[in-house]
């Protein structure tokens, strides 16, 4: 082990001390969930802080999903504006010059602005995640010096506690071992780890995009860039997931589980309009009407269809394909 | 630092679905304001953009302003733009 905490020093070291209240906020956070654990019979050392890792993971998920769930909402915003949308391109219909294309654009904008209905998610929230797990990092790298005394105490965690997380060992590893500083056993169990994490990663980009883009709104090139997309990302984790403490790896597995399962909601219950998602909840939606229907013994959704034709039918053998003229019902009594 | 910039357009945000509320997007947002103010002063107006593009604002039509000021956007600022619905110039 180096003699001083790596990340304290150059311009890192800057970086990280200007994220110390976030760092700190993990740390309570996970300091205060191990005590609850210890607290309903768990042991010290072991399990209940791989736990709290996870807990961790769960929180900060927790605090980005109102952004995410509005975001959804606001899409399904953009289809009460449709047919002002469909005016505009109606309007630049067949010109191609980048002059009416950016007008076009800056039109489109206005009327999402002014409906406070926008399909963008905006790329903060991407952003910020980047420090955030910048921090995660930092605090699970920097706990075996705390424990050995050479960096001063961060947030919950005094040298007592760091000295308890550091001596935590899962599945035969110790929770600050990297790849290169555990044994074979341990390797095996990273790698098992780091594979993990890449799959669900891939499997969640390959997903969204089979079934939540509009075959409509893709072109040749989008869609090789996403296909390239979909091996770079797998294949940088392999990477940074060796170099990474087991804990690190822990947070990190967590986290892309909980981004499939939410990827999954969404594809569920907003899926892309015109997208193979987006047929399948249409058929689901009208299949569960149906279903209502049956229940309260009202018609089904093509039972009502077919009598209405009927009756449609019926109505022009009868009177011939002139229509009735309305009358008002309280006519004869006014006079 | 624009060509970085344009790096990102070409390899990064090619293969994503268009991700920014404003118009025009932060990216060109950046690069108008670094080629018109300088890396400085264009730099911190995109700055400002970045963390204006959050999931609750409502977006819309963002110009580079025509004078710098770090406070365009609010109406009492002299440097304040209405929206335009057409271009300023030709990219």
């Amino acid at each position: 082990m180096q003699e001083n905490f790596f990340l304290d020093s150059g311009v890192w070291g800057w970086l990280y001390k200007l994220l110390t209240p976030v760092e700190w906020l993990m740390t309570q956070v996970m300091y205060w969930f191990h005590k609850l654990l210890t607290l309903i019979g768990m042991p010290t050392v072991g399990l209940s802080w791989v736990l709290s890792i996870i807990f961790l993971v769960i929180v900060v998920q927790a605090c980005v999903f109102p952004l995410f769930y509005k975001q959804m909402k606001s899409m399904r915003g953009m289809q009460a504006i449709q047919p002002q949308m469909m005016k505009i391109q109606n309007k630049y219909k067949g010109k191609n010059d980048p002059a009416s294309k950016e007008a076009m654009q800056r039109e489109m904008m206005k009327l999402y602005q002014d409906n406070h209905a926008n399909p963008a998610g905006s790329c903060l929230p991407m952003l910020i995640q980047g420090p955030v797990f910048m921090c995660m990092f930092y605090v699970l790298s920097a706990i075996p010096y705390i424990a050995n005394g050479k960096r001063a105490p961060l947030g919950a965690f005094d040298v007592a506690t760091a000295q308890e997380f550091s001596q935590t060992r899962y599945f035969g590893v110790g929770v600050a071992d990297t790849f290169n500083t555990s044994d074979t056993g341990g390797k095996i169990v990273i790698g098992i780890f780091v594979a993990a994490m890449c799959a669900c990663l891939w499997y969640t980009q390959w997903h969204t995009m089979k079934r939540n883009t509009a075959p409509a709104a893709m072109n040749k090139q989008s869609e090789r860039m996403q296909k390239m997309m979909l091996w770079i990302f797998p294949i940088m984790y392999i990477f940074s997931g060796i170099a990474m403490p087991f804990a690190v790896l822990v947070y990190w597995l967590a986290n892309n589980l909980c981004n499939l399962a939410r990827s999954f909601w969404q594809l569920h219950e907003f899926p892309t309009p015109g997208s193979p998602a987006a047929l399948d909840k249409e058929k689901r939606d009208h299949d569960n009407e149906n279903r209502r229907r049956e229940k309260e013994g009202r018609p089904s959704l093509e039972d009502e269809a077919l009598i209405k034709a009927r009756e449609e039918a019926e109505r022009r053998e009868t009177q011939g394909f002139q229509r009735a003229q309305p009358q008002r019902k309280n006519r004869k009594k006014k006079k | 630092m624009v060509r970085a910039i344009r790096w990102y357009q070409r390899t990064i945000s090619a293969g994503r679905p268009p991700v920014c509320r404003y118009y025009p997007s932060c990216s060109r947002y950046a690069i108008e304001a670094i080629e018109r103010f300088g890396a400085l002063r264009g730099g911190m107006l995109a700055m400002l953009r970045i963390l204006r593009c959050r999931p609750w604002s409502d977006g819309g039509i963002d110009d580079v302003p025509a004078r710098f000021s770090l406070l365009y956007r609010f109406s009492w600022s002299r440097a304040h733009e209405e929206p335009r619905l057409t271009p300023t110039r030709e990219n």
